[in-house]
């Protein structure tokens, strides 16, 4: 015979509801009572009968149309946005990006820029007195929004551009010469390719004859 | 993603609840709609699953309303259907006369284990699932199905009664694999 306090305790033992000494007596409870003990073999069979028995109908069901469905009774407002993750770098190329990041190129940068150019100076006046010197640094892609006017011009583009354009996605970088050129696709794909100049080209610098060409 | 992470539990609960494949669908996929909608009234006060787990009942039950199928039956620990015996549950076929331990690896089980479920009560349903089948600790089955953790006790041992009433013809007290879970039974939690 089994009590009522021992089908309580038996269901928070197989569902492990039970402390540490709770569990303790009640094993030895069903130690003693074979009753007891074939009745908590039963209920665990049921529970696992039940797991599998959900696990195979559920596998039954064809869940690919499920979220198209769910998105089919959303209103066109409704969907979920999803966006793309960022696959490269992002070039702000309205106005106002371009000012406010060589502003703070600037605020970061110039006491360098000034004693780098005090030197060249310096060098130059000690070395050719009035000579040119030839340019410090080169371009740099990555500072290049802030240390130069950027110019660009759209190719292979059917439509006008709108006056600030959305943010492009840089897809491939090279440079020729003093140019470095930035290969954009719109991240709002309208077939249109922008290709970046960010340094107007410059006439080589031929050394005079007999001058140093430093 | 959501949809693809909740979209099979959500249909379990749906089938659970109106044991019929077209309309769990259908139920699981307006739950869903639901939590779009109301994904802002999520506060995170209780676990997403609990919150989740509402708006799909509530969906059943409006299906069942809609569907005048009225299959749901609201449980009360002081009434029952007085014709209600799980006892003298009607089996389709002649499963009674297979052998003990060859019924569970027979697809005749399936059947049984549905009519059965189908003979419980919403509430004892609902519950025998979220414990067995989910693995929800008591307590978080007392937040989800907001009761009381002794009701939730009594209802799981009233549910799991009624089930071995139907199943004992089929259950095999020499299981190899229930040894596996003997003394399984401590409380992680002291």
């Amino acid at each position: 015979m089994i009590s009522e306090r021992d089908e309580e305790l038996l269901n928070r033992f197989i569902d492990g509801e039970l402390s540490v000494d709770e569990a303790a007596e009640f094993e030895a409870r069903l130690s003693a009572s074979e009753d007891l003990a074939a009745v908590r073999d039963e209920f665990v069979q049921m529970g696992s009968a039940l797991r599998e028995h959900v696990a195979t109908e559920l596998d039954e069901v064809d869940f690919s149309g499920f979220f198209d469905g769910v998105i089919a009774r959303l209103g066109p407002d409704e969907a979920p946005v999803i966006e793309p993750a960022p696959t490269a770098a992002v070039v702000e190329t309205t106005e106002e990006g371009v000012i406010s990041s060589m502003k703070a190129w600037w605020s970061n940068n110039w006491t360098p820029v000034l004693v780098g150019a005090a030197a060249a100076a310096a060098i130059a006046f000690w070395m050719g007195q009035g000579t040119s010197p030839t340019p410090v640094t080169t371009p740099d892609v990555a500072r290049a929004p802030a240390e130069s006017t950027a110019t660009k011009s759209i190719v292979a583009s059917d439509q006008p551009r709108e006056a600030q354009p959305a943010n492009v996605v840089v897809d491939a970088i090279r440079n020729e010469g003093n140019k470095a050129i930035l290969v954009s696709q719109p991240v709002e794909d309208d077939g249109a390719m922008v290709i970046w100049l960010l340094d107007e080209e410059e006439e080589d610098e031929q050394p005079v004859d007999g001058e140093d060409p430093i | 993603m959501l949809v693809e992470r909740y979209e099979r539990r959500a249909y379990g609960i749906a089938f659970g609840m109106l044991r019929n494949r077209e309309d769990a669908m259908d139920a699981a996929q307006d739950a869903f709609v639901k939590v779009f909608r109301n994904i802002g009234s999520f506060k995170g006060d209780s676990s997403f699953y609990t919150w989740f787990y509402r708006i799909v009942k509530n969906v059943c039950i409006d299906h069942c309303r809609k569907k005048s199928r009225a299959k749901l039956v609201e449980y009360d620990e002081t009434y029952r259907r007085k014709d209600e015996d799980p006892g003298v549950l009607k089996m389709s076929g002649n499963t009674r006369d297979m052998q003990p331990g060859v019924a569970f690896e027979q697809a005749e089980l399936g059947k049984v284990l549905n009519e059965a479920l189908s003979r419980l009560t919403e509430n004892h349903r609902s519950i025998i699932l979220l414990r067995e089948v989910e693995g929800l600790s008591y307590e978080e089955i007392a937040e989800t199905m907001d009761c009381h953790l002794g009701t939730v006790m009594s209802r799981l041992h009233h549910a799991r009664k009624n089930l071995q009433k139907v199943l004992r013809p089929y259950l095999d007290a020499s299981g190899s694999d229930l040894s596996k879970r003997a003394g399984a039974g401590v409380r992680k939690t002291t």
